[in-house]
């Protein structure tokens, strides 16, 4: 193999009188450049990133295009479904009534779980232990990002003080994992809450109803938070990072809100950043930001069938 | 073996910043290969680290050492009384979400300074207590977990120490307590690497009142409190190496 030619993507077809031969050199190169790859990954990228390329074949600031599909679930009261690239992450959000809760007893409350499937990372041995804690770590960012833009105001989902408030349960499954976990399973939540309208409920003599004929209680969201991650190889910034880029160093999520107001810099480790990495991927995802939020809101504003999940 | 040292920390900048008082016993535990019993005011926490030892085969990494991090909270019963299963439901979801920010936080902390590359098939095992949760335990739970592991002498490639800040009525105060983070408008928590003037391992924010001028100011001042922190440790390891001679020349005799 020689140095320096490591190619991102399918080689170019060659015009020549027999067609077979090229073809099949072409293949057996694709052979040698995967086993090149999942051998010396580190080597492969190296030698992608002098060129300007990733071993997916984006560019280094490229992102993913984004989908974003609502009302896929006919049994939530709002859903979503998000997709990164080929990280797929679904969302439901029920509401339930629950006692009303806060220091004045005026508050509902929002809980949320993440959940790895075991197919998300197939061919790579699930730890079931280690899956729940990362779904437990991403819960916990995905709280933190809502509590922190203030997306659902709680004292809105309160029906009667001190009584009865409305609890909302937002679960999250990972089809499918390729890296940026947190992004997708933060728009997809997002996504599903603004999908989300609750069944109009009358409280009477502390007994509860439902009134089917009434409009229902959306969930009055003005702004949401919108993250992307992005990872540092060889003193370059990559932008969306696979799974296999999150492994050569980490990777730093930035959480803006709809607003264009910076929310959060999240990093766990990995390689260090200096404090001017740190502000160039504050600003990348700054623009970032506006094309994901047309992308939701063209999800949120479409007219899915309900229960269509592909 | 037991050294105990007690630090007030003055970093004052353009509004005062004051560290807890800062205490810290190394070696307690026999049987583990590195521990430490650190303490920031009244919030306290005993880590201990083993290994590296041969890794479970599910969980093995051909290429590097795989980081392991059990957080255990010493007083576990619920504090909604009576018999609201809802409340103590939700009690429960809010205690595993928090230990899981813990466990999350210092296996990937812990993940970047030590070299994990050099010790392939194994696994570094952390237990951490937690004694008592007065505010900051994220970063108190990482700068215990770094002194277990210099006290146990895995190889790292760099030392590192955290610290969390967040801002009260527009004034910020460093390392707070659980009643000022309750009042507080914004959070943040930093661990940086200790020998150079940027090097920002982890970062984590939260509130609603964050701009992008306080996170740098909270990136600023953690910065210096984590290189006071990073002398402080030297200090204890240097004095517990002198204990150690010591101990060892009396065995001698």
């Amino acid at each position: 193999m020689k140095r320096g030619r490591a190619v991102a993507g399918p080689a170019k077809k060659q015009k020549t009188s027999s067609g077979d031969k090229p073809e099949k050199e072409n293949t057996k190169l694709r052979e040698e450049l995967e086993i090149y790859e999942n051998l010396f990954f580190n080597k492969y990228c190296t030698d992608l990133v002098d060129q300007g390329l990733r071993h997916d074949g984006r560019k280094l600031l490229e992102p993913r295009p984004v989908g974003v599909t609502c009302g896929v679930l006919s049994t939530a009261h709002g859903s979503a479904m998000v997709s990164q690239g080929a990280s797929k992450v679904i969302c439901g959000v029920k509401g339930m009534l629950a006692p009303a809760q806060g220091s004045n007893g005026d508050e509902g409350r929002i809980e949320i779980r993440c959940m790895l499937s075991e197919v998300a990372e197939a061919g790579v041995s699930l730890d079931m232990l280690n899956a729940q804690q990362r779904g437990n770590a991403i819960a916990q960012f995905v709280k933190k990002m809502l509590e922190a833009t203030q997306t659902i105001d709680c004292k809105l989902l309160c029906l009667k003080e001190n009584t009865v408030a409305w609890n909302i349960h937002a679960d999250v499954y990972i089809l499918n994992s390729d890296g940026s976990l947190k992004d997708t399973c933060l728009h997809a939540v997002v996504a599903a809450l603004l999908n989300t309208t609750l069944p109009a409920v009358e409280v009477k003599d502390d007994e509860t109803c439902l009134r089917p004929d009434s409009k229902g209680l959306a969930l009055g969201i003005k702004k949401y938070p919108i993250a992307l991650t992005m990872g540092s190889f060889k003193g370059s910034l990559l932008t969306d990072i696979t799974q296999r880029e999150e492994s050569l160093g980490g990777g730093i999520t930035v959480v803006y809100d709809s607003t264009s107001k910076l929310v959060n810099i999240q990093k766990e480790g990995g390689t260090p950043f200096t404090e001017e990495a740190l502000r160039k991927c504050a600003d990348h995802a700054k623009s970032r930001a506006k094309s994901i939020k047309q992308e939701i809101e063209k999800g949120v504003g479409s007219k899915e069938k309900k229960g269509s999940l592909f | 073996l037991k050294l105990q040292f007690l630090y007030f920390i003055d970093t004052t900048q353009a509004m005062t910043a004051i560290l807890r008082e800062v205490s810290c016993q190394i070696g307690e535990l026999s049987r583990a290969d590195g521990c430490a019993r650190y303490r920031h005011g009244e919030t306290e926490v005993l880590c201990s680290v083993s290994g590296p030892m041969v890794a479970l085969e599910k969980r093995c990494d051909v290429t590097k050492a795989v980081i392991e991090v059990v957080v255990k909270g010493t007083d576990e019963t619920t504090r909604a009384g009576g018999g609201s299963r809802v409340l103590m439901d939700h009690e429960k979801y809010d205690d595993t979400l928090a230990v899981s920010e813990v466990s999350a936080v210092v296996q990937s902390c812990m993940g970047a300074v030590v070299q994990t590359a050099s010790l392939p098939r194994q696994r570094l095992l952390f237990t951490i207590i937690v004694i008592n949760n007065e505010g900051s335990l994220l970063s108190v739970a990482v700068n215990a977990a770094m002194l277990a592991v210099l006290d146990s002498g895995i190889p790292c490639t760099s030392t590192l120490a955290a610290a969390q800040a967040c801002t009260i009525d527009s004034k910020l105060i460093l390392d707070p307590t659980l009643a000022e983070l309750e009042k507080s408008e914004s959070a943040a928590f930093f661990a940086h690497i200790i020998a150079s003037d940027d090097g920002v391992v982890a970062s984590s924010t939260s509130g609603p009142a964050m701009t992008s001028d306080l996170y740098w100011l909270y990136l600023k001042t953690t910065r210096n409190a984590s290189t006071t922190l990073g002398n402080l440790f030297r200090k204890f390891m240097q004095e517990q190496k002198g204990a150690r001679q010591d101990d060892t020349l009396d065995e001698d005799v």
